[in-house]
This record gives C-alpha cells, sequence and structure tokens, in this order.
C-alpha cells in the first residue's frame, strides 16, 4: 500500500490576540506523496504560511494548531515537541522567504550548517565540514570550502538562499517545505533556484511543499495546487486542472490578476485624452515610437488643465518630450575603508537617455543593482545627477536654484513602492493628499482643499468619508491609492512610478495597474514606470529600457522588444519570468545560467554584461558597446545582429 | 586592525586637549586659590609660593608651561600634599578605586547576564517579573541610600562585616563592591532581557528551530552574540558610570581612592590634582570606548567593514 | 549605533488582528495601549499626586521647613504636632522638609530636563537633517564631549562657583543634552531616509516645513519616552551632588541633601532616613515605570502586532 508522505486532514490555527481569538487557517486537508510537488498559493493574510509553521510546531507562542498533521502516518501536532524537534531538520526541512534575515549574520556560514548537521548526525567536525562543503557545491555554490568561512553578508542574496537549500537539505529529508523561498530575489536568479528545486526531486526523490503567490512558478513546477484564501482553502486539484478550468470565483479572479508577458500591451498613444475604448488582440504601440516618431497626435486637449504659464511654454509643443534626458549619469561616492585608500566611486548611472511623451509611458527594468530607480530620482533631480541635462516641459533642470527647482516639482509628481512607508503616519489621509495643494495653491480655502481632495479620493476609487482616517487604519492597497490620489492631486504633466505595485498582492496589484492605466489615459500623462517585473511593464508601457548595472541595454517599443528581445540581457531576463499557462514551456528551464552579478564599484571591462553573457567574446571585454539601432529600437551589444533568432 | 587603533589615539589627542583646556581655565578662574585654606601666610612667603608655582606669570603662559609639561608625561607636584607628585598620587589612589570598580564591574556583568537571560526565557512568567522589580528597584534606589542601608544590615545589625575603611582582607570590599555593582546589574540585566526577547523573536532564530536545534544550543550559538551587542554599547556609559559612582562610594566607606582625592583637592583648589584626576580619568574613558569599539568588532562581524 | 533588523512579515505574523479598529492617530493608539498598563498608569497617578503633595503640603504645613525647634530635636515620627516624619538633628519639621525637598528635586528634574531638550533637538535635528560635512562637525563635536569625565567637570563647577542652583540646573542639563542629540539625530538619519519625506521633497515642500510637519512630529515619541527616562536620572544627579554636599545650599534642601543628613543619623533617628529615602526612590521608580510603559507604547513593533 501506498502511504502519502504527508497528510493534512483539517488542519486548523487559531491566534489569541488581545482583540480576541483569530483563526488563521480553518480546517485545511490535502495528501502530499513521496516525491511531489505541492503549491499552497495564496496572498497576504491567506494562512499560508500559518499551514507550514503548524506543520513543523514553528507557531509563534500565542498560536495553537489542531487537527492533524501525519507525516509517515505519525500526527506532527499530537507529537511530543522533543520527537517534533528530532524529525524537524532531519526528516523535514524547511528554506523561509528572506535570506537576508533568515542566516544569523554572527554567525559563519559553515558553522551555521555543522549546527544544523551535527544535530542530527554523529559526525567528526571534519567529516560534518566536508558534508557540508560537498552540498554546497551540489547546489552550485561556486568555490564552496571559501564560503563557508564567510558571514552571510558576504554573499549575495541568490548565494544565501542557496546556502539556506543547501542547509535544508544536509540530512537529505523527505519532504522540504519552500516557503516563497524565491520572492526576494531577482527574476534570473529565481529560475536558477527553481532549476534547482525541480532537480531536487527529480534526483533524490524529495517531495516539497511550495508556498507561494505566484501562479507562474506553480504552474511551472508542481504536480498539484492548491488556492487558499483567508485561511481556508477554495480549490485544489493537479496543477494543469486547476489553471485550465478554476472552478472558484477567487482561483479565477487570482488566474485573471497574474500579469503576462505575452498580453496586449496599452492602447497606443495616438489620441491622449480621447477615452480610446477597449483594445482586444494584439495591437501594440507602433515600432517607429522607439525613434521619436514624427506626426504623434494632435489631442492636447485635457492636459491644458495644468493651468500654470509653463504649461503653455512656447518650447512646448505638441511633439516636444514632457521629459527629456540626456547623457544623465549618477556616480557615488562611498566613504573610505581607511583612512589611506581611495574613495571607492559607484556609478550607479551611466550616460542614460530618455524621452516621455504626453500619453505615453516609458518603462525602466531592471534587476535590483541596475540603478532604475536612481536614474529617475536623478532625472527628478531628487538625487544630483553627476552630468547630463534633463529638459521638464521645455525647461532645463540644470542650474535651477533650491527655489525654482521646487516650483517646477508641481509637474513631476511620484508614486513610491511601500505604499506605507510613502504616507507620513502622523497626518490624515485629508492631509497626506492636500500636502501639494498647500505648497503650490496656498490659496486656496479650507473647503476648496478638501473639495479637491474629495475628488482626487474619487478618482483613485475611495471612498472620501474616509478621508479623517490615518494610513494605518489602511491596507497596502488602499494607501498606494492615496499615494497615487496626492500625486494626482495638482494634476501633473508627468508621473513617475517607482515600483507601485511590487509590494502588493496579486489581485490588488492588478486593481492599481489598471487605476494607472486609467488615469494616465483618461489625462493624457506622460509617466515613467518603473519596475523590476516585466510582465507589469508589458501592461501599462508603451516603451521599455532595460538596464543591467547602471548602464541602458536596449530601449524601444515595448512590443517589438517583448516580441523579440535582441540583447542578450533582454533575452534572459524574459525567459526567466515563469509562464503561468500549464502547457506552456517551462522557460526558465532553460534560461541563462544565474551567475553571480558583478560587484557595482568594480564592474567588468567593455560591457558590464560580458561576465554574465552566453555570447560574450573577446571584442566584449576591451569595447565598450555603443547603442545602435537594430531593427527599431537601440541596442548596446557587439553581437545584437548575429545573436539573433534562435529561441 | 592596528589602523583602526591608531585613528582611535590620534582622535583622542583634540578631545583630551579640549579636556585639558577647559578644565585649566575653569579652574584658574574661580575664584580663591591654593593658598588660601592654610592659615594667613605672610605676603611675602605667600609670593614666593606662588612665583615657586609659576602662579604669578600670566594664564596663557601658565597654561602653555602646563601642556608642555603634560606632553613630558609630568603632571606637577601637588599644591594640597607638598610633598608628593600628582603622578604619585594617582598611582597611590588609582589602584584602590579600580580594585573596586573593576570588581563591580565584574559581578555586574555575571549578574546582570544571569538575571536578564532567566527573565527573557521565562519571559512574563513569575521569575521574570521578580528578576525585573529587583532591576527596576537597583535602578531607582540611589547608590547612596542602598549604602547606609547596607552597611546598617550586614555591619551595624548583623556584624558580618567592617562598615569601611581598607582592612587588610577582601571582607571590606564586599560592600563598597556590592554598593556599585547594583545599579549596573540592574541597567544591564534590563538591556539583556529586552536584547534577548528581540534576538529571540528574529527570524534566524526561527530558522535554527526549523533545523531542530534544541534550545540550549540556540542560546548557545545562534542568540548569545547578537543579544551581547546592546550590553556591549552600553560597557562604555558603564565604565564611566563606575568610576563617578565610586566617589560617592569611596565617601561613604572611607575608601582613600581617586574620587576622594577628586573631591578633597576640588574643595581645596589643588589646581594641579584635580586636573591631572580630570585628565587621567578622560584618558580612560576614551580607553574603555577603544575597548568597547574592538570588542564590537569581534562581536558583530558586519561592523569590521566600516 | 546599532541597526535593527528590518522587520519581517514573520515577525509580526503572530497576531493578524483587525488593523486599527479605533479611530484616531498614532498618538490615540499609544494612549489606548498605555491606559491597559496597569504599572505605568500607577505610576503615572503617583507622579500627578505627588506633583501636587510637593506644591501644597510646604505652603499651607504648619511648621516652616527651615525652623529648628529645640523641643524637638531628632524627634521621631508623632502625631502630635503635625510632625509625622519626626524632626531632624536641628528640630526641623521632616513632613515640611521632605516636600519641600522634592520641589526642589522635581524642579532641578524639570528644568534641566528641559535645558538638554531643547539644545538636544535642535543640535540633532539640524546635524542630522542637514547631513554631510555641518553632520560631521557637529557630531564630532558631540563624541569629544561625551569623552569628558562631565561628573568630575559638574563637581568641579560645583565646587568653584558656589552652590549656585541655576548652576545646578546648566550643568545637569549639560550632560545629558549630548544623548538626546545623538538619539534625535539618529531618529532624523533614518526618518530622513523614509520615504513619506522624500515624498515630501519631490512634491516641492521647502526644507522647513519638512522638518517641522513630518520629521519633529515623528520624533516626539521618541523623545517623549527619552524624557520620562532622563528626569529620574537627572534627579539622581542633583541627589548625588547634594549628597557629597556639593548641591542646593542650606537651609533649602532637596532629597539628596535629606539623605545625606539621614545616613549620618542613621542609627540614632532613621526615620530621617527613610522617609526622604522612600520618596526620592519612589519617585524614580515611577519615572521609569511610566517611562518604560510610554516605550512599550510607541513601539511600533508591538503596534502592528496589535
Ligand atoms: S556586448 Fe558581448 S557581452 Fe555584451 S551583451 Fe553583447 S555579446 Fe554579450
Amino acid at each position: 500500500m501506498s502511504q502519502p508522505l504527508l497528510e493534512l486532514d483539517d488542519l486548523a490555527v487559531r491566534f489569541a490576540t488581545r482583540e480576541g481569538p483569530v483563526t488563521a487557517l480553518h480546517g485545511l486537508s490535502c495528501t502530499l506523496g513521496e516525491g511531489e510537488i505541492l503549491g499552497l498559493v495564496g496572498e497576504s493574510g491567506s494562512g499560508k504560511t500559518q499551514a507550514a509553521l503548524a506543520i513543523l510546531g514553528l507557531l509563534a507562542a500565542n498560536g495553537r494548531a489542531s487537527g492533524q498533521a501525519r507525516f509517515r502516518g505519525r500526527d506532527l501536532i499530537a507529537l511530543p515537541p522533543a520527537e517534533l524537534q528530532r524529525l524537524r531538520g532531519d526528516r523535514i526541512a524547511m528554506v523561509f522567504q528572506d535570506p537576508m534575515t533568515a542566516l544569523n549574520p554572527y554567525l559563519r556560514i559553515g558553522a551555521q550548517m555543522q549546527l544544523a548537521l551535527r544535530r542530527h548526525r554523529r559526525v567528526s567536525a571534519r567529516a560534518a565540514r566536508d558534508a557540508c562543503a560537498e552540498m554546497l557545491a551540489a547546489v552550485q555554490v561556486t568555490d564552496p570550502g571559501r564560503r563557508l568561512d564567510m558571514y552571510p553578508h558576504e554573499l549575495s542574496g541568490g548565494m544565501r538562499q542557496r546556502v539556506m537549500i543547501a542547509t535544508a537539505l544536509l540530512c537529505k529529508p523527505d519532504l522540504l517545505i519552500a516557503d516563497e523561498p524565491t520572492t526576494a530575489l531577482d527574476v534570473t536568479v529565481q529560475a536558477g533556484i527553481l532549476r534547482l528545486l525541480a532537480q531536487l526531486r527529480r534526483e533524490h526523490g524529495t517531495a516539497i511543499l511550495f508556498i507561494t503567490h505566484d501562479l507562474g512558478i506553480v504552474a511551472g513546477l508542481c504536480d498539484s495546487m492548491l488556492v487558499l484564501r483567508q485561511g481556508r482553502c477554495v480549490e485544489q486539484g493537479p496543477v494543469a486542472e486547476v489553471l485550465a478550468g478554476p472552478r472558484t470565483d477567487y482561483a479565477r479572479e487570482l488566474l485573471a490578476a497574474v500579469p503576462r508577458l505575452d498580453q496586449p500591451g496599452p492602447p497606443p498613444v495616438s489620441m491622449a485624452g480621447s477615452a480610446a475604448g477597449p483594445v482586444t488582440g494584439s495591437v501594440t504601440g507602433p515600432v517607429a515610437a522607439a525613434i521619436a516618431g514624427p506626426g504623434r497626435g494632435t489631442g492636447i486637449d485635457t492636459g491644458t488643465g495644468t493651468g500654470t504659464g509653463t504649461g503653455t511654454d512656447p518650447a512646448t509643443g505638441a511633439d516636444a518630450p514632457v521629459l527629456s534626458a540626456r547623457g544623465v549619469s549618477v556616480t557615488f561616492t562611498l566613504p573610505r575603508p581607511h583612512p589611506f585608500a581611495p574613495a571607492p566611486r559607484l556609478q550607479a548611472v551611466v550616460d542614460a537617455n530618455l524621452d516621455v511623451r504626453r500619453g505615453e509611458t516609458l518603462g525602466i527594468v531592471g534587476e535590483s543593482g541596475s540603478g532604475k530607480s536612481t536614474l529617475a530620482r536623478a532625472v527628478l533631480r531628487l538625487i544630483p545627477p553627476t552630468a547630463g541635462r534633463v529638459v521638464l516641459l521645455g525647461r532645463s533642470l540644470q542650474g535651477l536654484g533650491a527655489a525654482d527647482l521646487r516650483a517646477q516639482r508641481r509637474h513631476a509628481q511620484l508614486v513610491f513602492q511601500d505604499p506605507f512607508a510613502a504616507l507620513d503616519p502622523r497626518l490624515t489621509i485629508r492631509d497626506i493628499v492636500a500636502e501639494p495643494l498647500s505648497v503650490f495653491e496656498p490659496s486656496l480655502g479650507r473647503d476648496a482643499v478638501t473639495e479637491r481632495v474629495r475628488q482626487a479620493l474619487e478618482d483613485v476609487g475611495l471612498d472620501p468619508a474616509a478621508m479623517g482616517r490615518y494610513p494605518h487604519q489602511f491596507s497596502g492597497g488602499q494607501c498606494q491609492r492615496v499615494g497615487i490620489a496626492r500625486a494626482l492631486v495638482l494634476e501633473p504633466a508627468l508621473l513617475v512610478c517607482d515600483e507601485p505595485v511590487s509590494a502588493l498582492d496579486v489581485t490588488v496589484q492588478a486593481q492599481v495597474v489598471r487605476l494607472l492605466a486609467r488615469v494616465q489615459r483618461e489625462r493624457g500623462l506622460a509617466m515613467l514606470f518603473i519596475a523590476h517585473d516585466l510582465a507589469v511593464v508589458r501592461a501599462l508601457c508603451h516603451r521599455v529600457l532595460v538596464m543591467y548595472l547602471g548602464r541602458t541595454m536596449e530601449s524601444g517599443d515595448a512590443g517589438a522588444i517583448y516580441r523579440e528581445p535582441r540583447h542578450p540581457y533582454t533575452r534572459a531576463l524574459l525567459q526567466a519570468v515563469p509562464a503561468v499557462d500549464a502547457g506552456a514551456a517551462r522557460s526558465w528551464e532553460s534560461a541563462t545560467a544565474a551567475l553571480e552579478l558583478p560587484s557595482p564599484l568594480a564592474p567588468p571591462s567593455g560591457c558590464v554584461y560580458r561576465t554574465r553573457c552566453p555570447l560574450a567574446t573577446r571584442r566584449c571585454a576591451d569595447e565598450v558597446p555603443a547603442p545602435r539601432e537594430i531593427a527599431g529600437r537601440l541596442v548596446a551589444c557587439h553581437h545584437a545582429d548575429d545573436a539573433g533568432l534562435a529561441a | 586592525m592596528l589602523g583602526f587603533i591608531v585613528r582611535r589615539v590620534l582622535d583622542a589627542i583634540p578631545t583630551l586637549l579640549v579636556l585639558v583646556t577647559v578644565a585649566f581655565f575653569m579652574i584658574r578662574l574661580a575664584p580663591g586659590g591654593p593658598f588660601d585654606a592654610e592659615k594667613r601666610l605672610p605676603p611675602q612667603v605667600e609670593q614666593n609660593l606662588r612665583a615657586a608655582y609659576h602662579l604669578d606669570e600670566p594664564l596663557p603662559l601658565q597654561f602653555v608651561r602646563y601642556v608642555g609639561n603634560l606632553a613630558r608625561g609630568d603632571f606637577g607636584p601637588s599644591f594640597q600634599y607638598r610633598d608628593r607628585t600628582v603622578t604619585e598620587l594617582i598611582a597611590i589612589g588609582f589602584p584602590v578605586s579600580f580594585r573596586i570598580g573593576g570588581l563591580a564591574l565584574l559581578v555586574a556583568l555575571l549578574a546582570g547576564l544571569s538575571l536578564g537571560t532567566v527573565a527573557a526565557l521565562r519571559q512574563n512568567g513569575a521569575a521574570d517579573h521578580a528578576a525585573m522589580a529587583v532591576a527596576m528597584a537597583g535602578i531607582s534606589v540611589p547608590t547612596f541610600v542602598v549604602a547606609p542601608l547596607l552597611v546598617l544590615l550586614f555591619a551595624v545589625t548583623l556584624g558580618w562585616l567592617p562598615a569601611g575603611g581598607l582592612g587588610s582582607g577582601p571582607a571590606n570590599l564586599v560592600l563598597p563592591v556590592l554598593t556599585l555593582a547594583l545599579p549596573q546589574v540592574a541597567y544591564i540585566a534590563r538591556l539583556t532581557r529586552g536584547s534577548l526577547i528581540e534576538v529571540l523573536r528574529s527570524p534566524f532564530i526561527r530558522t535554527a528551530r526549523a533545523q531542530g536545534l534544541p534550545l540550549h544550543t540556540i542560546l548557545r550559538y545562534h542568540a548569545l552574540k547578537p543579544a551581547l551587542v546592546p550590553v556591549l554599547s552600553y560597557l562604555g556609559p558603564a565604565a564611566a558610570g563606575l568610576i563617578t559612582g565610586s566617589v560617592v562610594v569611596e565617601q561613604i566607606f572611607g575608601l582613600p581612592g581617586l574620587g576622594r582625592y577628586f573631591v578633597t583637592g576640588a574643595l581645596n583648589r589643588d589646581y594641579t590634582l584635580v586636573m591631572g584626576i580630570v585628565i587621567f580619568y578622560g584618558a580612560l574613558i576614551i580607553l574603555c570606548n577603544l575597548v568597547v569599539d574592538l570588542l564590537y568588532g569581534w562581536l558583530d562581524p558586519r561592523a569590521v567593514q566600516r | 549605533m546599532s541597526t535593527t533588523p528590518p522587520k519581517t512579515p514573520a515577525a509580526t505574523a503572530a497576531t493578524t488582528g483587525p488593523r486599527g479598529a479605533a479611530e484616531g492617530g498614532l498618538w490615540a493608539d499609544a494612549f489606548g495601549v498605555l491606559r491597559r498598563n496597569r504599572a505605568a498608569m500607577v505610576a503615572a497617578a503617583t507622579l500627578a499626586l505627588l506633583a501636587v503633595l510637593v506644591v501644597v503640603v510646604p505652603a499651607v504645613s504648619p511648621n516652616a521647613f527651615d525652623r529648628p525647634d529645640w523641643d524637638h530635636i531628632s524627634a521621631p515620627p508623632a502625631l502630635e504636632g503635625g510632625r509625622l516624619f519626626g524632626t531632624d538633628s536641628l528640630g526641623r519639621d521632616l513632613l515640611t522638609r521632605t516636600f519641600y525637598g522634592g520641589r526642589m528635586s522635581l524642579l532641578v528634574g524639570l528644568v534641566a530636563t528641559l535645558v538638554s531638550l531643547v539644545l538636544g533637538i535642535t543640535w540633532g535635528a539640524v546635524a542630522g537633517y542637514a547631513g554631510g560635512r555641518v553632520d560631521r562637525v557637529m557630531m564630532r563635536i558631540v563624541d569629544i564631549l561625551y569623552a569628558l569625565p562631565f561628573m568630575f567637570l559638574v563637581i568641579l563647577l560645583m565646587v568653584l562657583f558656589g552652590r549656585n542652583i541655576l548652576l545646578i540646573f546648566v550643568a545637569i542639563g549639560a550632560i545629558n543634552w549630548l544623548d538626546m542629540a545623538r538619539i534625535v539625530r539618529g531618529q532624523t538619519l533614518g526618518l530622513k531616509e523614509r520615504e513619506f519625506v522624500e515624498a515630501a521633497r519631490a512634491m516641492g515642500v521647502p526644507p522647513g516645513a519638512i522638518i517641522r510637519r513630518h520629521i519633529v512630529p515623528n520624533l516626539l515619541g521618541v523623545v517623549a519616552v527619552y524624557v520620562t527616562l532622563t528626569i529620574p536620572q537627572v534627579i539622581l544627579v542633583e541627589s548625588f551632588l547634594s549628597f557629597l554636599g556639593l548641591g542646593v545650599q542650606e537651609p533649602m534642601t532637596s532629597w539628596g541633601a535629606l539623605v545625606n543628613e539621614g545616613a549620618q543619623e542613621l542609627e540614632t533617628a532613621p526615620w530621617s532616613l527613610v522617609f526622604p529615602a522612600a520618596f526620592l526612590a519612589v519617585t524614580l521608580l515611577c519615572f521609569n515605570f511610566l517611562g518604560d510603559g510610554l516605550r512599550d507604547a510607541l513601539d511600533p513593533r508591538d503596534r502592528s502586532a496589535g
């Protein structure tokens, strides 16, 4: 007979809080066979992590688990703590979400691994060290012997997560519980980790309980899946079945909310301000957009409501970009490591060019450390650029005094990543949204201000009655709407969004993306959209600019680039994104090996991407590739033509 | 590492210079002089005395002379104890203060760390509340209240320990050390408890638990070092506290330590003695902070990079 | 100083209650939490009562605080004549004197804390917000002052310039503002990096308005906690000076001075130590409890778990 490896039977989790008991998980039942991978899918607050912690007996002190969790027939919930402790890390291991905080910063990697191993295996220190090094090598950590003597902060995020996985695997567990193990990582790094987990199951038959919010990963990695919502299981079954035909509304909503690479982009910019009907099919912006195509639409009707004199600046013709940046560079000087060393210089952005027109969205894409946020802040002069020229609405921002610069800020507003951090916790929603008005239209009376705030809140789909509340009384999605309302209340010409949805749940993310798309279209805004998520960028942007280590790799029309990326880095990025379709190829399986990102303090010579590029040649090391126009976009690569067409 | 030490020592020079300047001019500008206390001296004698000690020179000149001597390690002669140099007096007084302060620090660390750890592990339990009540009392009841009470109990009523003085045996040290250590025990216990609770809540402890490590292993290998960091940063100020606290304790228990010399010196306008002790303590505090910073680098691997 | 690890959802996931059920800002929430802390509330009430008593009692007492009564020298506590706390060696009523001394101690605590508050917030906020070279220079000055043995300088000050109450305020305030400046600067640096401050900058809000609207209000929590913990420290320092005979001058008195006198008659008239010492200890205890409670109430970590 085949007994399942793990059987959850009516597993529930309850917390005692000051406000009374709170149920985080209501009766969860499912089974996981030997060597299977089960995806536990849910948004924040769905109870997915609590389920995992309950299985391992790691709930917080005020939490209680009930029901059964049978591991090889033994009920873990009822097991005496000492016995459960022996199982943990031996037969069942866990990998946590954030590799930055899940490793002890005070202990060397080797020490942490050996503690875990020698808890369960009687081996000598020598043998333990060897075993650890071996395991590190098995998870493709380069130079494992040396890594053992390092501290976690000396490793990159991806390396740390590999160390976490290696530690979990030391005792060859039967079951690995992975709680969002790739959420904190870049896509290319994520692809490597996913490949590793798939290989682990293939080679060792390790069963995996994979907790995630990302349906794309589930589609590619898991055998079966289970959707949790607010502590209840709403749907479960084989992955292919659930994705092909979700039976519940929530699962359908969740699936629909996932941004896709293959979706149509935003409607073309041609008639800014006109209410473009719902665009279906694969209409994408004109390729010509990449190279400042002439004859862009005539519609400048709405935006003129901005009102002040600058709006009618003679330089601002219909075609003149709202924002134009040429040769922008940002170099940071870091503190010296010791008094006699030269101060290290970090080139965060090198020679960036961009134009954003009315009614157009430009996406800036890149992984962490690519300099995308720095670039956005530099063009707004929130960080002083070390070189380059920025023109906003026909006025150069260079050489403006502090007061003049502040006056220009009304035309360019910013939306931030963390919706909570971006709102002053001590101000009411009304005061937060009213703040720009108090700066730029101080003559407005109290009631007039309230009226403008009311309008702004309604515009972003919030109930104006909540004006008197404080940010912490709202959800993340609502706070982000407040942030958008604040940015729009002055009716700026340019909206800069810095990862505005990456901190939000998938369904909320979809709503906010729709909101942004709508206001952008209705108001004919020029928008600069910074994101690491290529699929979200696809949904919103007419043009994209791909950055790596501060340099622009490829820029041009979004549709064209997504269809046919020309730069090897763009291609690697696109390949690494997990696709939702059950039938789709597991693109990340073939994604380029995720090698270590070089230190931005000492970028590689020539082309900065060459250390990870499969096409790199001698020339790439010697010569910095100049951006060239290929197939209607700019590509900075020596071998882009020949690189071409193979998938 | 060596570069770090060198830099810190260089950093200390301006600090000491400021200290010397402030102390020097403060004393000189104060009303009264070193020879006021004695029976009226004939003007001629006083004149000679002042000349002998260069007190008749203009202030800036005196200052330069003093700093010059200081640079050669010469604190000058004491005005009050005429036959002794300040250096000799410090050499007599400091060992007494150091023995009490050092022992108190040791006691404070041992007791504070254990109390704090117990409290953190039994968070909100009876042991926690008891330990924290003791700690709260230790902070709130001043040394100079505790000291007489201890004397009353152990010396007067029970007669177990001497009430003061610097007898031959270690018995004389018990009460002063206890008195001095008590508030520090309290601070360290509270700090330890707070930081240990915080550390035990951190994600990497959960990782360790997920690896099946038992509590004592987690405490010893994973939690101890990070929990010690805030305690360590407190040790610099704590050392200073022990130094200043010793003034009271020396007063109450009649111990011939530096604190006593300082107070009597200040009352008698013994310029050089007071200056010497102030500078000596300043240097001591700088040294304590340097040691703490070095320990810090050893405890926290991330600190080394800075 | 030490950097707190970033908060992870896991740390707060333990209790996911409904967010912010109550209307009102963070302060209102904090007050709600504080209200549930019984120790802190009792402490606050005790302090309020004490504040009233030190004002009222010396004013209405039949026995003036400085009038010797040669018929009742060192009389034990008695109902007769309202001498509930007994008298001291000069026959002065200790009840009146204790509350009168309390006036002095509390006044010193408040005024000196105010001095350090004003100096510290200004210095710290300016250094923190200005950043760069201004910050480096300003903090270097603080570092230098930090390394001075301040307690000794204060003793020196008191000895040399007489026991001026004003001087006590200034001197003690001058010790404590360093801590305040460091804390405020650290907070300001953190706040400056927060996105809502960047948002304000991006919106074109001028620097002055940013400090006023966004920085200072967000500093107040920490400052409030620090103030409640500074007041007892200051009271302690004053008592310590008075104990050494360097504080307030006869016939005025403070708790420290009273404890000093009491300690000398410990064996013959224990009440002269017990009452002032008890009041001193209770006051310090209350401030410390209140400070602890305030810190817990304002701690964002506990908040988000609430
Ligand atoms: S220039 Fe060379 S290394 Fe750089 S992307 Fe092109 S082929 Fe790769």
